[in-house]
């Protein structure tokens, strides 16, 4: 079986590789199309390494649409559905996620989205409703629907597909249209929540647990016999790892006391923490001068989060003793020793501290359960996202109000209280395993995308009678749409740019025709001559007069206009001082 | 943006009349002085017109012997009123017909670009564009130019010399009455403080109304903690301290100091007495550093995001800047990067920038040298003089570029008289 993985870049390959390995140890083939090269976090290496390595699986770009009018009204009429998600009742609390989903939507269609928030829910819903039957109307990316031809996968997967405005959609379509059945791979615990919208439904969508398919059915309205949950197999290997040192080795690296305690402090990425150092050296001062002994003493680990780590780089961190950032700036944090160090911190460390990350999860797979602290900098990330609540539903985290309510958590934590083995069995079961602890998902996963490949599905037809006139007749306020997302002031649209393009036309039309009439080659020297006078004499010429008696017209107009209201002035004021 | 006042003529006498920004507090404190200043410098009498909110009544209570101060009957109040407002909306008619005009020029320059580099236009159309543009773009720059002539909105020139205040006798005796009901001594030695918290304008602040901006002024806040210690260093040299603020902030119970902000029978009035007789105020970047120009009290301004609109105008007065890191690679900027243009173009974006608060201890360390200059035993240090050159010469390299450092920056060549802390040049 030939499978193709179209993913948004090669970072994602990380969560998916033991199901790649998987599916080319049992003899599939897997091509991995990534949209973008990025490597600014050693992203596309994974990728290459393991194209390199396993000789079933290759890699290389995925096209992208071709641009065109379609292509660019299609971004915006997606990036439109990804933003009116969160005027879904659920996220009356997540302001930051819907700041964050406005500001990838180009200003002109802002204060559409405004009004259309005015008509609540439904008015969203209606919307939306609308967005998506649009999207029916846009026509199969060429390039894209040729790549599939040319790929002939007997499967394709896509993820995440809830970027703004992604292209991934394309490839459902055309997948579609050419009866290969397609699924949604997702990619994360926070994939269908805090991110755009699935616009467009693929045969399956491959999750985590019961909590992902109650959020696949009702916040993207994917129907329930689509959705087939499999376990986090990203975490997989995490059940099998062992430490790879000793305690006195592991705090000798970091510069740590082993004969006291570890806590550990998982940073979040920048939406969630942007201004995390700042409330990091608070959280500092806080234990360093709690009253508890064992709080006050205890050696802490800092684990920024990869995507967020420069800004804890510039923190004077000495005058905290017992108190270590690992990794250190600028380190690879994905490479196979900080792997190790990441699993190790989490064995060795008696509490955790986290505010909102995946890692919470991995703390869970260890042992740990994880203490947190509602604090103002982060009322948008925790509070203000429903990916959160999986962490409080599932018993993980131990949420204080504050400081000092939080050190006492934590005095708990390391006195060995707080049924930390229990708590994070139970939330592993519930969220990483739902078949069972012993249960890996990478076999499941394998198998859901197989037993895709080998059931047939229709195919779609795209271009229908009805859709074909939608069409015609939506083409052009494709083409206004597709015009407009340049940063312009709507009225630039609507009052200045059609009747200056109307002008501006008119205007070249007797130059074009002089111009045509030039460039015919079949005619002769003097034929030309004759026709560019004539051109002159029927066209530029009555025009320039016309310009000449309109321009005149309108002066005499305003003259009269003044003279007239001079003379009524003049009477008035006369009747008055009669 | 500058502020404008009207002058008018009563046979011999002049009266200045200027309404003071209403909804600004510290907008409110250093529009009266200014008025007041300006008012002294032109011989004239001053009548503030008040706006509708409630917004500072203590302020409109002050008294000056260098300036009369009107309170005219009903009818002359209405007449000043009616003039300023003729006078105002005139302005603002103007202002926006100005923005118009420049807007809808911008967007047609725009446009017209896209005719220009249109390949399948003719030559004939293409180059009369390009000729409509470059007229435009000329106009365009024009107004640009006449808008950094502009005289600046911050007269910092002007407000050098103190315009001496008090509060008039029955506002005086009530303020007295109020401050002893709060536990303030009559004969006690006063320092008031004050850190910017999130509460006052919550949902009202440029990153809230023009979040596209990504200047985030909650930059600017500070948590009242790390000014216990300073707090009780003073407290401990007999000072009495003054917790200023609104009901919305974290309450303070320590001893020796008295929480105002969170006090329910707190006043405006009572306010502005207590900084009428503090030695000095410990304050962020909030009302407080315009208002003390008023009030004429010396500023320890801590937690400065930036050092240019932070600089004291009058000494005794020291500024701390806040520590400030870049995300991007995690450098901690130094005094002198907080005024480069690279700093200034994304001032107070917290996607850019960490912004650390100042630490307690710089805190005391800077109370103890401003209270060395209340004491006269200050001296200023090789460094201090340095930065103070530094600053000067980098804010007149700012001055044409950045529309923020016009408007709080230079004023004819003063920026002021007061000094970096020196616990802010240790660190660096």
């Amino acid at each position: 079986m030939k499978i193709l993985f179209v993913m948004r870049h090669g970072g994602y390959v990380r969560n998916y590789e033991g199901v790649l390995r998987q599916l080319a140890a049992e003899g599939h083939r897997v091509h991995i199309a990534v949209e973008l090269d990025r490597n600014k976090m050693g992203e596309d290496i994974v990728g290459q390494n393991l194209a390199r390595e396993v000789p079933a699986v290759t890699m290389g770009r995925a096209p992208v649409p071709e641009d065109g009018v379609w292509s660019r009204a299609a971004r915006v009429d997606r990036l439109l559905i990804d933003f009116l998600r969160y005027t879904h009742p659920q996220y009356k609390a997540a302001t930051g996620l819907r700041t964050r989903a406005e500001r990838t939507v180009p200003r002109t269609f802002r204060p559409f989205l405004h009004l259309v928030q005015r008509f609540g829910a439904a008015g969203g819903a209606l919307v939306t409703g609308v967005l998506r039957d649009l999207e029916s109307v846009i026509p199969l990316s060429v390039d894209v629907t040729e790549f599939l031809r040319s790929q002939a996968p007997d499967v394709v997967l896509v993820t995440p597909l809830v970027d703004p405005g992604s292209i991934q959609v394309d490839y459902i379509k055309s997948a579609r249209a050419l009866g290969i059945p397609v699924a949604l791979a997702v990619a994360s615990w926070d994939n269908l929540t805090n991110k755009g919208a699935i616009r467009v439904v693929p045969d399956k969508v491959f999750v985590w647990n019961a909590a992902q398919i109650e959020e696949a059915v009702t916040l993207h309205g994917v129907p329930r016999d689509r959705v087939v949950a499999t376990g986090a197999q990203i975490f997989d290997h995490w059940f099998s790892w062992k430490p790879s040192r000793t305690r006195e080795q592991f705090c000798e690296t970091m510069g740590l006391d082993p004969s006291r305690p570890i806590i550990l402090y998982l940073g979040s990425s920048s939406f969630i923490a942007p201004n995390e150092a700042g409330f990091g050296l608070r959280w500092l001062s806080a234990l360093r001068s709690s009253a508890d002994e064992v709080v006050a003493g205890a050696n802490i680990l800092i684990r920024p989060h990869p995507s967020n780590a420069t800004q804890w780089a510039g923190l004077d961190l000495e005058q905290w003793p017992r108190t270590s950032l690992w990794p250190p700036a600028g380190a690879d944090f994905f490479a196979p020793e900080f792997k190790h160090d990441f699993f190790d911190s989490l064995y060795f460390s008696t509490a955790v501290v986290g505010v909102n990350t995946s890692a919470q999860i991995e703390a869970a797979i260890v042992g740990r359960i994880v203490c947190t602290v509602t604090s103002s900098d982060f009322t948008h990330s925790q509070g203000g996202t429903l990916h959160f609540h999986h962490l409080v539903n599932g018993g993980l985290v131990e949420i204080a109000r504050d400081l000092n309510e939080h050190a006492a958590h934590l005095g708990v934590m390391l006195r060995g209280g707080g049924e930390q083995a229990e708590r994070s069995r139970r939330f592993v079961e519930y969220f990483v395993r739902p078949f069972g602890i012993d249960q890996p998902a990478t076999p499941r996963l394998a198998a859901a995308i197989v037993d895709l490949g080998s059931h047939p599905v229709a195919k779609d037809n795209p271009d229908t009678a009805v859709t074909r006139l939608a069409r015609q007749l939506l083409y052009p306020l494709a083409w206004f749409v597709a015009d407009m997302p340049d940063r312009r002031p709507w009225w630039v649209y609507v009052l200045m740019r059609p009747p200056l393009f109307l002008f501006v036309q008119a205007w070249a039309l007797p130059y074009r025709l002089r111009n045509a009439a030039l460039a015919v080659p079949r005619l002769s020297k003097s034929w030309a001559r004759e026709a560019e006078k004539s051109t002159r004499r029927f066209v530029l010429d009555p025009w320039k007069e016309g310009v000449k008696r309109v321009r005149n017209r309108s002066r005499y107009l305003v003259h009269r206009v003044r003279v007239n209201t001079r003379v009524i002035g003049a009477r008035v004021l006369r009747l008055l001082t009669r | 943006m500058s502020f404008k006042t009207i002058t008018m003529r009563f046979g011999r006498r002049r009266v200045l009349v200027a309404r003071p920004n209403g909804r600004q507090y510290g907008h409110l404190g250093l529009e009266i002085v200014m008025s007041l200043a300006s008012a002294r410098k032109n011989g004239a009498d001053v009548y503030l017109v008040r706006s509708d909110t409630p917004l500072g009544g203590g302020l409109f209570e002050l008294e000056s012997p260098d300036v009369r101060v009107l309170r005219p009957t009903p009818l002359v109040r209405e007449l000043f009123r009616t003039c300023i407002s003729l006078r105002k909306f005139r302005e603002r008619v103007d202002d926006w017909r100005e923005e118009f005009r420049e807007h809808v020029e911008q967007e047609f320059v725009r446009e017209a670009t896209r005719y220009v580099t249109d390949p399948g236009m003719p030559q004939e159309i293409r180059e009369r564009m390009r000729g409509v543009r470059g007229r435009l773009r000329a106009s365009l720059e024009r107004a640009m130019r006449d808008k950094k002539r502009r005289p600046t909105y911050y007269m910092r020139r002007l407000l050098r010399e103190p315009v001496p205040v008090h509060l008039h006798p029955a506002a005086h005796e009530d303020a007295a009455r109020q401050a002893i009901a709060h536990g303030i001594p009559p004969d006690a030695k006063l320092v008031c403080i004050h850190a910017r918290e999130a509460g006052y304008k919550s949902g009202a602040e440029i990153q809230d109304t023009k979040p596209d901006d990504g200047r985030d002024d909650t930059a600017r806040n500070a948590r009242i903690e790390s000014y216990l210690e300073a707090a009780d260093e003073l407290v401990r040299r007999g000072y009495t301290v003054i917790r200023l603020g609104d009901p919305s902030m974290t309450p303070v119970n320590r001893p020796g100091v008295i929480d105002l902000a969170t006090s329910p029978a707190r006043t405006n009035l009572l306010e502005v007495y207590c900084l009428l007789r503090c030695a000095f105020i410990i304050a962020g970047e909030s009302a407080y550093v315009n208002l003390v120009y008023l009030t004429n009290t010396p500023i320890l301004l801590v937690n400065a995001t930036e050092p240019i609109s932070a600089y004291p105008i009058r000494g005794p007065g020291l500024f701390l800047p806040k520590t400030v890191i870049d995300k991007r690679d995690g450098r901690r900027l130094t005094n002198t990067d907080l005024v480069s243009f690279e700093y200034h173009r994304q001032l107070r974006d917290r996607r850019r920038y960490l912004y650390v608060d100042n630490t307690p201890e710089e805190i005391r360390a800077a109370t103890e040298e401003m209270l060395d200059w209340i004491d006269g035993r200050w001296t200023e240090s090789p460094g201090q003089r340095t930065y103070h050159d530094v600053i000067m010469t980098a804010t007149k390299a700012l001055w044409p570029r950045s529309g923020y450092v016009r408007k709080w920056g230079l004023d004819e060549g003063f920026l002021g008289d007061g000094r970096i802390a020196r616990v802010a040049l240790g660190t660096q």
